[in-house]
């Protein structure tokens, strides 16, 4: 739904100039300043390039699906790296995650003379600005900056609803071992807007720790956000002992969007209201 | 090395270890809280909860795999009369990854009518490949070693490539770091339902084996000479085969593959007691256990509170010692 209304404002906002608006801000190092074919080899860059310059993408990874008509493109696997599948495309820079694309790949696929965007986020702000930054790269910046300036404005409302994280909240990723979403990861910050605290605490210094039974036992969440499709038969029954936790006796166990929580891109406030709407008793009166 | 000096210092160190071990976690838990939670358990207590759930079924099984492992690489070395075979020889460790990769992977699901399916399908692989090589072994009613080691060495490397199969089509991020940490080994999912079996056939098998001791020795001088001095020698394989591939697939299906462990403590026990030793397979089993039992409370020492996986410790702290003891030790296999 947010998704829709913000195509819709920014749609709007592109109508009233009557043409493509380009940027013509300056753009990040080695980026050509006409971009023109762009190849996404991850699906959050696919959704943001796909949001603000979709005209441009002329490829993606097997992984993107959304927006729809990006499934129409062609495709070009990122692991392994498909560089005859790249050439093919002629693209003009290639974007991606930091961490999704090798430094060795990056390589190769500079050496074929196409630049590479390497997009790193680690809190919603570096997402928003992360989406700013490809607006001036694709010659897109008004487009860009409507887009971000509607969703810093729903982050202000969020904000503004979040209590004092009196409720606190684990992300599970996966189940053996386990994994869940650090101290130090994006989830943490989306967990703030939306009125939580993360659970895991700083000593973890890695973005998605592995942790033991025990420890979650001592943190004893009040909420818990999962992928399983069945928590009971692929968590719970996995480790009864975590029976005793607060978020499973008090039924507060919700499963979310794997790939919307997954893509840090323009739906990123749509992530946060997910996780907010699950819990509202959890925000401020 | 004298057995006066040895037990006592063995039974100090196990008592010492195993209480060090339930005291350290996430929990701060002390002597007392040991003891109260022995004597008077409180389910809605979380240090008792803790102590009796969580870390005692982990010092145990940790304690019975190390115990497995290096019994099972005493006999394994004795019957393919080779210093450098260890209980993964068969290809156990190949087979049980790759039954646990098929859970990982999603081929196969987490549970199944409440049964955790990483431990069952690991068995069946470690179970499986090691009937295949001991069938490919077979000749004329006898094991022939050279192709229990060679069929073992083989059918290892088709997994690791099925295996690299499995790893490289996984989707996420998340079931190839599944993977890797099973590959490493951990007690991390310890229970008490792992207990028992295990239990059960190690101490069935050292009970049977303290008999064969002598047979053992005698297996070391070859097998012509074996037979010539009264061994069984194809029954005595059958035998050791049967114990070892049930010892190691237990314990390779409770925590994954542990190395070192079964390759090293049988030479340590031999240099300590001599290559005949009368108790050398009850010590092997002790001193595997208390090394495993040893390296897990290291590994959490190292890496609070989730802990290394086992494996990386296991061939740090091994390996130095082992170099030692082969280089200022005057030690032989045989």
């Amino acid at each position: 739904m947010l998704w829709l209304i913000l195509s819709l404002v920014i749609g709007q906002a592109c109508t009233k100039h009557g043409k493509e608006i380009n940027s013509g801000g300056p753009s990040p190092k080695n980026i050509p300043a006409k971009v023109d074919r762009i190849l996404s080899l991850c699906p959050s860059s696919t959704e943001i390039i796909a949001s603000i310059c979709p005209e441009k993408l002329i490829g993606r990874t097997p992984y993107c699906n959304f927006p729809d008509f990006v499934e129409q493109l062609p495709v070009v696997n990122n692991y392994p790296l498909d560089l005859e599948g790249i050439i093919k495309l002629h693209p003009d820079l290639v974007v991606t995650l930091e961490g999704i694309t090798s430094q060795e790949d990056i390589k190769k696929i500079e050496a074929l003379g196409i630049p590479v965007f390497v997009q790193d986020f680690r809190t919603v702000d570096d997402v928003l600005n992360g989406i700013r930054e490809a607006g001036m790269v694709c010659g897109a910046r008004l487009k860009a900056d409507l887009l971000v300036d509607s969703l810093e404005k729903v982050k202000e409302g969020l904000l503004n609803q979040a209590g004092d994280g009196k409720c606190s909240a684990i992300n599970v990723i996966w189940n053996a071992p386990i994994y869940v979403h650090g101290y130090y990861s994006l989830m943490s910050d989306k967990l703030r807007i939306a009125g939580f605290r993360n659970s895991i605490d700083a000593s973890f210094k890695k973005i998605s720790p592995e942790v033991s039974r025990e420890y979650l036992l001592s943190m004893n969440p009040d909420i818990m956000f999962c992928g399983f499709s069945d928590y009971e038969k692929e968590f719970f029954d996995l480790y009864p002992e975590l029976r005793r936790m607060k978020c499973y006796q008090n039924k507060a166990i919700v499963k979310i969007s794997v790939d919307l929580q997954s893509r840090p891109g323009p739906r990123i406030m749509e992530a946060v209201l997910e996780l907010k709407n699950s819990f509202p008793q959890c925000q401020a009166e | 090395m004298s057995g006066r000096v040895v037990i006592p210092v063995l039974l100090l160190l196990t008592i010492t270890l195993f209480v060090c071990s339930l005291m350290i976690g996430t929990y701060v838990i002390s002597l007392h809280d040991i003891k109260e939670s022995i004597l008077r358990f409180d389910k809605a207590n979380d240090v008792h909860y803790v102590l009796m759930h969580l870390r005692l079924p982990r010092v145990i099984l940790a304690f019975l795999v190390g115990a497995a492992l290096a019994f099972s690489g005493y006999l394994i070395q004795i019957m393919v009369n080779n210093p450098l075979a260890e209980p993964y020889l068969m290809g156990t460790a190949s087979g049980a990854s790759l039954g646990a990769n098929l859970v990982y992977t999603g081929i196969v699901p987490f549970t199944f009518a409440g049964f955790q399916m990483t431990p069952v399908f690991a068995f069946a692989g470690a179970a499986g490949v090691s009937l295949l090589v001991i069938s490919l072994s077979y000749e004329k009613g006898h094991i022939n070693p050279a192709k229990l080691l060679l069929g073992g060495v083989a059918l290892s490397s088709f997994l690791v490539a099925v295996i690299s199969l499995l790893i490289f089509f996984s989707d996420t991020e998340s079931k190839l770091k599944a993977v890797i940490v099973w590959s490493m080994g951990s007690f991390e999912r310890a229970g008490w339902d792992f207990i028992p079996l295990l239990t059960i056939t190690l101490i069935a098998s050292n009970c049977i084996f303290v008999f064969f001791q002598k047979h053992l020795n005698i297996l070391l001088l070859g097998e012509s000479r074996s037979y010539t001095l009264g061994v069984k020698v194809s029954q005595l394989r059958w035998f050791i085969l049967i114990f070892i591939s049930l010892n190691t697939g237990f314990a390779v299906a409770t925590s994954g593959p542990i190395g070192f462990v079964g390759l090293f403590i049988p030479h340590f026990v031999r240099a300590l007691f001599g290559i005949t030793g009368r108790f050398n397979l009850l010590y092997s089993s002790w001193i595997g256990g208390l090394f495993i039992l040893g390296c897990d409370y290291a590994s959490r020492i190292a890496y609070p509170p989730a802990g290394l996986p086992i494996g990386i410790i296991t061939s740090f702290l091994g390996i130095p010692f082992f170099v030692y003891l082969l280089h200022k030790r005057n030690y032989s296999f045989s």
